[in-house]
C-alpha cells in the first residue's frame, strides 16, 4: 500500500495546476489584446468594409439664365414612387407568393396570363384551397415552349403550388394555391404586390417588371426601387389619399431639367442626359451612383463642370443580407453654378418665326432649313443664335421615340447649323474682297470695269447672274457691290491676285477658331482649330474668280458671316462673339462677368471701309440694289446678299442647288445689330433672304423700342 | 451532516456566480437585440435555469458531499443511462444529443462530466485504493473510457475530448501511472500534430483549392465539418464559406470592439446579422460581449473567471478529504478547459469547437449542470479544514 502523499506535496501540485490555470488565462488576455487594442489590427477596417457601403449623391443642376433673367434651362424636381426593399423581407403572404409564382410562369409561357390582380385576390379570398387557373387554350406552340421550360425550371426541386408531373390541366395551367400559404415570401414577392397594390389603389398602369425587382435586388439593394418615376400631380395626389399609409413605399424626388424656351434654344443651350456611372472618386470606391445629369451638348456641355456641382457621399450601414439598414453620414452635394448668357430670349424667337414665313416659289410643307445669328457689333455680345430645323429638348431626354426619330430625320435637326454649318458665303463675300484689294490698292473704288453678262477666263465662260440681260455695263466697285455684279470681282481678282483677298479674309477670322465656347476662367486663346475653310493659295484663274465672289473651296459659317459684318459695322473691330455675360460658381456667390475680347482690329484704311458700307447700304436702300425686299421703312439697313451655288447628291443623281444668304447690320448709321441670315435651298439671297430679314428687323426694332408697334 | 454556518459559505464564489449569471442574461438580450421592437425572450429563459440551478447548487450546499462518494456508482449509473437513452430519440441536426423533456430539452452529456469526475474522485479517493496498481489504471480507464466513446459517437467531439484533460488531472495528480501518462500526453500531442498536418495536406474534394502540397489520402476519422474547422484554423485564409465565416465575423466582432466597446446594445456586428444569431447568445456570447465592452470589459471577465477557479482551487486546497479534493480539482478543470477553449474560438487561437462559455452561454442543461458543479465545489468548501 503506497502511503498518502503529504500534505506539502498535494498543496505544491494545486498550486501548480492553479499556476497553468493562470498562465491560460495570462495567453488569453494577451490575444485579447492584439486583437482589441492595437490600431492595425485590421479589424475595424475590414468590419467597415463588410458592413458600409458609399452612394454618391449627385447635386442639383445650375441654371442658365438669358440677358434679362429669363430661366433657359431649370433644374425641377422628378417625383418617383419609391419602394424601400427593407421594409418588405418579413412578412409571409399567399398573395405575394401567387404573383411571384403567376409571373414566373409568365415568363415562361411567353405571354400575359389570363387571369388579372383583381381576380386572384377574389379566389384567395373566397376559395383558396381550389386551384387557380392562370393560363387557358394554350396553343401548341405555347404548350410546347412551356412544358421546355417547365422541365428546366422543376429539373432539381419541387415549385410549390404546381406539381411536378402535371403542369397542365387540359393546355391550361393551374396553380395550388394552397401550397403557397404555406410557403415562406421572398423580398422580391413583397415587393412584386406592393407594386401591384399601389397599381391598383392609384389606378396606374406598373411600370417595373418582375425581372426589374429582382434584378434591383440583386445589383443595387440598399437603395430605393423606383417603381413609377416622373409622376404628375394627379398622380401624386392620389398616392397621397391612398397609399401613404402603406408600409415600405414613399415618394422620392430626382433632380430632371426642363427647358422652358424648348426648341427655340436646343442648339444653344444643348440638353442633359444620365450621367455615366462612377466608381471611383477622390480615392474613394463608390458602390452605388444615384446618377445625375451631364450636359451632352451645347452650353450644357461645355460648362457641364460649373453646372453639375460637386456631389456628396452618403455611408450607408448595411445588414448581413445586404439591406439598408441606416445611413451613418451624409455630405451634401454642393449645387452648381448658373450661367448668365447675353442672348435675350425674346429677340431668339424672331428669327425663328422669321426663317419659317413662306415665300412665293418654296415647297410648302418642307421645312425651312437654315441659321440666323444676330450679333451686338459693338462689344460682340451674342443676341441671337438660331438653327433650323430644331428639336425638342424636353422630349429628347425622355423619349426614346422621339429620339430615334429626330436622329432619322434627313434634315439633320439636331445640327447645330449657326456655329458648325459650313457654306460658301457667296456674294457675301464680296465686301471682304473688295476691302482686301482696297487696301493695297487704295485708288481701285474708282477703277472701272465692264460687264457683259460673262468673262472668259482659260476657255471657261464664267458667269454674272446678270448674263441673260447682257450685264451691268460699266461700273465701279461701289456699284459692282450694289449690283453685285460677279464680273466686276473676276476682273479685280484677276487683277490683284489672290493674296490681299486671302489676307484681308484671314483678318475677317475667316478659317478660324471663332471662341464661342471659352473657358470661364482664362483669358480667350487663339486656338489653332480650323472652322470653315480659306484656302492659302488659288490654284488656278479660275480657282480665283470663283473664290473672288465667294464660291470655290471658301466655306464660313453663319456665325463667322455675322462676325465678320459686325466688323464692317463697327469701324474694324472684330470682336469674339460673347455667349456668357456673366456667371457664378454657386448660387450664393457673386457673378462674375465674362469680359468683351477684341480678336484684333483689322487693318484698313477708313476711306475703304466708308467705300463698302456705302456700297452695301446702297444694296439695301438703292432702288438698284439686290436686296430691295430688306427694307424696313423708318430704318438705315445696309447688307449683302449672296447665292451660292453647290451641288448636292438626291437620290444618286447630282442636283445643283443655292444656299442663300444675306449679311446686314442696321441701323446703318449707328448700327446696333449685325445679322447673319442664311437658308438653304433657296432661290436667290435677295427673294429668299429679303423678306425674311425685313420681318426681323421689323420685330426687332419694335422690340427694342425704335418702332411703334405696327408701324412701318 | 448539518453544523453548517452561513460565515463558512464561500461568499466570493457565490457572488461572482451570481454577477455572471446576472451579466449571461443582460448579455443574451443584447446577442438577441435587432432592433427596438424585435428582442427574445431568452433572457428569461436563462434566468430561469439559473434559477433552478442555484437552487441545486443550495441544496448541494446543505447536502455533506461525502455522501456522494458512497452514491457515487448510482450517479454514474445513472448518467450512463441517460446517454444510452439519448440515442432512443430522433436526431437533431444529424446528431444525438438531446433528450426532449417537457419545457426544455436536457443534454446527458453534461451531466455524463460530473459523473465522471465524481466516480472517478470516489474511486481513486476510496480508502485502500492501490494508485500504483495496473489494476487501478485500467479501472480509471473504464470509468472515463464508456461515457467518452458514448459521446463520441452521438457525434460531439469536443465534449468527449473535454473528458481528457479533466480525467488526466485527476489521475496525475494521484499518481496513477504517472509516467505512462506523461509519455501518453506527449504521444497525444505528437498525434495532434500529425493528424493536423494530415488534414492541412489532405487532397481536396471536388470543391476546394488545392495547393501543390495536397497530395496525402484524406483522413477518415473525422467528419468534413470538423476538418473543415480544423482547415480554418489553421489557415489564414478567410474564404471558407461556413466554417471560415464565423471565425472571421468573430474576429471581426472583437476586434473592432477596441479598448473601451462600441457600447451596451450597439454591438453593430451582432445587430446587422453579421454574427449569426443561432450562434451569437450561444457558443460566440464571448464574442457580443467583447465587441460591446470591448478589452476592459473583456479582461474583467477573465478576472472573473480567474477568481471563480481560483476559489475552486483554494477548495481544493483546503478540503478535508482526498475524494473532495479531487472534485474540486476535477471542477476547477472543467470550468477552465471550457472558459479556455470557448474564448480562445472567439478569439481566433483554437478552432471553432461547440463548447460553451459556463455560466454565460445560453443554454439550459449546461447552467444548471455547472451550477451543480460548483455546488459541489461550495459544498466541500463549506465542510474545509480549519488551517
Amino acid at each position: 500500500m503506497k502511503v498518502r502523499r503529504q500534505r506539502k506535496e498535494s498543496l505544491l501540485a494545486i498550486w501548480a495546476v492553479a499556476g497553468l490555470m493562470l498562465l491560460g488565462m495570462g495567453v488569453l488576455v494577451s490575444e485579447l489584446w492584439k486583437l482589441q487594442v492595437p490600431r492595425k489590427s485590421g479589424f475595424e477596417a475590414e468590419f467597415l468594409q463588410q458592413s458600409v457601403r458609399r452612394v454618391r449623391l449627385p447635386a442639383v443642376r445650375g441654371k442658365i439664365f438669358d440677358a434679362n433673367g429669363a430661366c433657359l434651362a431649370d433644374s425641377v424636381p422628378n417625383y418617383c414612387i419609391a419602394i424601400f426593399t427593407e421594409e418588405l423581407r418579413a412578412p409571409r403572404s399567399v398573395v405575394a407568393n401567387t404573383l411571384e409564382l403567376v409571373h414566373e410562369i409568365w415568363a415562361r409561357v411567353g405571354r400575359p396570363p389570363d387571369i388579372s390582380y383583381r381576380d386572384i385576390r377574389r379566389h384567395l379570398e373566397l376559395t383558396p384551397g381550389a386551384p387557380l387557373p392562370v393560363y387557358r387554350n394554350l396553343t401548341d406552340a405555347e404548350l410546347a415552349r412551356w412544358q421546355a421550360a417547365f422541365g428546366r425550371w422543376s429539373e432539381k426541386k419541387k415549385i410549390p403550388g404546381l406539381k411536378n408531373h402535371e403542369p397542365l390541366l387540359d393546355s391550361n395551367i393551374a396553380i395550388e394555391t394552397k401550397e403557397l400559404q404555406k410557403k415562406g415570401t421572398t423580398t422580391a414577392a413583397n415587393t412584386l404586390e406592393l407594386v401591384y397594390e399601389i397599381s391598383r389603389r392609384i389606378g396606374i398602369p406598373r411600370a417595373v417588371t418582375f425581372q426589374n425587382i429582382k434584378d434591383h435586388i440583386y445589383a443595387r439593394r440598399p437603395l430605393p426601387l423606383l417603381a413609377w418615376e416622373n409622376i404628375d400631380e394627379k398622380t401624386m395626389a392620389r398616392w397621397a389619399d391612398t397609399c401613404s399609409g402603406l408600409a415600405g413605399t414613399d415618394i422620392y424626388c430626382r433632380p430632371a431639367r426642363n427647358y422652358p424656351e424648348g426648341e427655340n434654344f436646343a442648339h444653344l443651350v444643348g440638353y442633359t442626359g444620365q450621367a455615366d456611372e462612377v466608381r471611383k472618386e477622390g480615392g474613394e470606391n463608390i458602390h452605388f451612383d444615384l446618377r445625375g445629369l451631364t450636359g451632352r451638348k451645347g452650353l450644357e456641355s461645355t460648362y457641364n463642370r460649373l453646372l453639375e456641382g460637386r456631389p456628396g457621399s452618403r455611408l450607408v450601414q448595411i445588414d448581413v443580407s445586404g439591406f439598408h439598414y441606416r445611413d451613418l453620414r451624409t455630405r451634401p452635394p454642393q449645387p452648381g453654378g448658373d450661367l448668365w448668357l447675353t442672348v435675350d430670349a425674346n429677340i431668339q424667337r424672331f428669327p425663328a418665326e422669321a426663317l419659317a414665313m413662306r415665300q412665293d416659289g418654296e415647297t410648302p410643307g418642307v421645312p425651312v432649313r437654315g441659321a440666323v445669328v444676330v450679333l451686338d457689333p459693338n462689344n460682340g455680345d451674342v443676341l441671337a443664335m438660331v438653327s433650323a430645323p430644331s428639336f425638342d429638348p424636353n422630349r429628347y431626354l425622355y423619349s426614346k421615340a422621339y429620339f430615334r426619330s429626330v436622329q432619322a430625320d434627313p434634315a439633320i435637326p439636331a445640327f447645330h447649323r449657326a456655329v458648325f454649318g459650313q457654306y460658301p458665303p457667296g456674294s457675301t463675300f464680296k465686301p471682304i474682297a473688295a476691302l482686301g484689294v482696297l487696301k493695297e490698292f487704295p485708288g481701285y473704288g474708282a477703277t472701272n470695269h465692264v460687264c457683259h453678262g460673262a468673262l472668259v477666263v482659260k476657255k471657261r465662260r464664267m458667269k454674272c447672274w446678270a448674263h441673260r440681260s447682257g450685264g451691268h455695263g460699266e461700273i465701279n466697285l461701289r456699284e459692282a457691290l450694289m449690283h453685285s455684279c460677279n464680273v466686276y470681282m473676276f476682273e479685280m481678282a484677276l487683277a490683284t491676285g489672290y493674296a490681299p483677298i486671302h489676307d484681308m479674309a484671314q483678318q475677317f477670322g475667316l478659317g478660324q477658331y471663332a471662341g464661342l465656347f471659352p473657358a470661364l476662367e482664362e483669358a480667350p486663346a487663339n486656338k489653332e482649330l480650323k472652322y470653315g475653310n480659306l484656302p492659302a493659295t488659288a490654284a488656278n484663274a479660275i480657282d480665283l474668280c470663283n473664290m473672288a465672289i465667294g464660291q470655290g473651296a471658301i466655306t464660313a459659317s453663319p456665325l463667322q458671316m455675322a462676325m465678320a459684318a459686325a466688323a464692317i459695322a463697327n469701324g474694324g473691330t472684330l470682336y469674339r462673339p460673347r455667349l456668357v455675360k456673366k456667371w457664378r460658381a454657386s448660387p450664393d456667390a457673386g457673378f462674375r462677368k465674362n469680359p468683351t475680347w477684341a480678336i484684333r482690329r483689322i487693318d484698313v484704311p477708313i476711306e475703304a471701309l466708308e467705300l463698302v458700307r456705302g456700297g452695301m447700304r446702297d444694296v439695301v436702300m438703292d432702288p438698284h440694289g439686290t436686296a430691295k425686299k430688306a427694307r424696313v421703312p423708318g430704318i438705315g439697313i445696309a447688307g449683302k446678299t449672296g447665292s451660292a451655288q453647290y451641288r448636292k447628291r438626291v437620290d444618286g443623281k447630282v442636283v445643283s442647288s443655292v444656299h442663300t444668304w444675306m449679311v446686314s447690320y442696321a441701323p446703318a448709321d449707328f448700327p446696333r445689330y449685325a445679322v447673319a441670315f442664311l437658308v438653304e435651298d433657296g432661290v436667290s439671297g435677295g427673294k429668299t433672304v429679303g423678306p425674311r430679314l425685313s420681318a426681323l428687323y421689323q420685330r426687332i426694332f419694335e422690340y427694342d423700342g425704335t418702332l411703334k408697334k405696327g408701324e412701318g | 451532516m448539518n453544523g453548517i454556518s452561513l460565515r463558512k459559505l464561500d461568499w466570493t464564489m457565490l457572488g461572482t456566480i451570481l454577477l455572471l449569471v446576472g451579466m449571461s442574461a443582460a448579455f443574451i438580450y443584447s446577442a438577441q437585440f435587432k432592433s427596438e421592437e424585435v428582442v427574445g425572450s431568452n433572457w428569461m429563459k436563462q434566468l430561469a435555469f439559473a434559477g433552478l440551478g442555484l437552487c441545486a447548487y443550495g441544496v448541494l450546499v446543505w447536502y455533506d458531499y461525502k455522501h456522494l462518494a458512497r452514491l457515487s456508482w448510482w450517479i454514474y449509473g445513472g448518467a450512463v443511462l441517460l446517454l444510452l437513452l439519448v440515442f432512443l430519440f430522433p436526431e437533431v441536426n444529424g446528431a444525438r444529443r438531446w433528450i426532449p423533456l417537457p419545457g426544455f430539452t436536457l443534454q446527458p452529456s453534461e451531466l455524463g462530466k460530473i459523473a465522471v469526475v465524481v466516480a472517478l474522485s470516489a474511486y481513486l479517493a476510496a480508502p485502500g485504493r492501490d494508485v500504483g496498481e495496473w489494476k487501478t489504471f485500467f479501472a480509471c480507464a473504464a470509468i472515463v473510457g464508456l461515457p467518452f466513446l458514448l459521446i463520441l459517437v452521438e457525434p460531439d467531439l469536443s465534449t468527449s475530448l473535454m473528458l481528457a484533460p479533466i480525467s488526466l488531472a485527476i489521475m496525475l495528480y494521484m499518481g496513477v501511472q504517472r509516467k505512462l501518462l506523461l509519455i501518453g500526453i506527449a504521444v497525444v500531442l505528437v498525434f495532434t500534430v500529425a493528424v493536423c498536418v494530415w488534414i492541412k495536406y489532405e487532397k481536396p474534394t471536388g470543391n476546394e483549392a488545392a495547393g501543390k502540397w495536397n497530395v496525402l489520402p484524406r483522413m477518415p476519422f473525422m467528419e468534413e465539418y470538423q476538418k473543415g474547422r480544423i482547415k480554418v484554423f489553421l489557415t489564414k485564409d478567410h474564404d471558407l464559406a461556413d466554417a471560415g465565416w464565423n471565425k472571421l465575423q468573430s474576429q471581426i466582432a472583437v476586434g473592432s470592439g477596441g479598448l473601451r466597446g462600441k457600447g451596451y446594445l450597439k454591438g453593430t456586428q451582432n445587430i446587422l446579422g453579421f454574427l449569426p444569431r443561432t450562434v451569437a447568445p450561444t457558443d460566440f456570447i464571448f464574442c457580443v460581449i467583447a465587441e460591446e465592452t470591448g478589452f476592459r470589459g473583456g479582461v474583467f471577465f477573465i478576472l472573473l473567471y480567474s477568481l471563480l477557479l481560483g476559489r475552486c482551487m483554494w477548495a481544493a486546497g483546503r478540503a478535508r478529504d482526498e475524494f473532495g479534493r479531487l472534485v474540486a480539482l476535477g471542477v476547477g478543470v472543467t470550468l477552465f478547459c471550457h472558459v479556455f477553449v470557448n474564448i480562445a474560438m472567439t478569439i481566433g487561437i483554437l478552432p471553432i469547437t461547440g463548447l460553451p462559455l459556463p455560466l454565460m452561454s445560453y443554454g439550459g442543461s449546461f447552467m444548471v449542470s455547472t451550477l451543480i458543479a460548483l455546488g459541489l465545489v461550495q459544498s466541500i468548501h463549506q465542510r474545509r479544514r480549519n488551517r
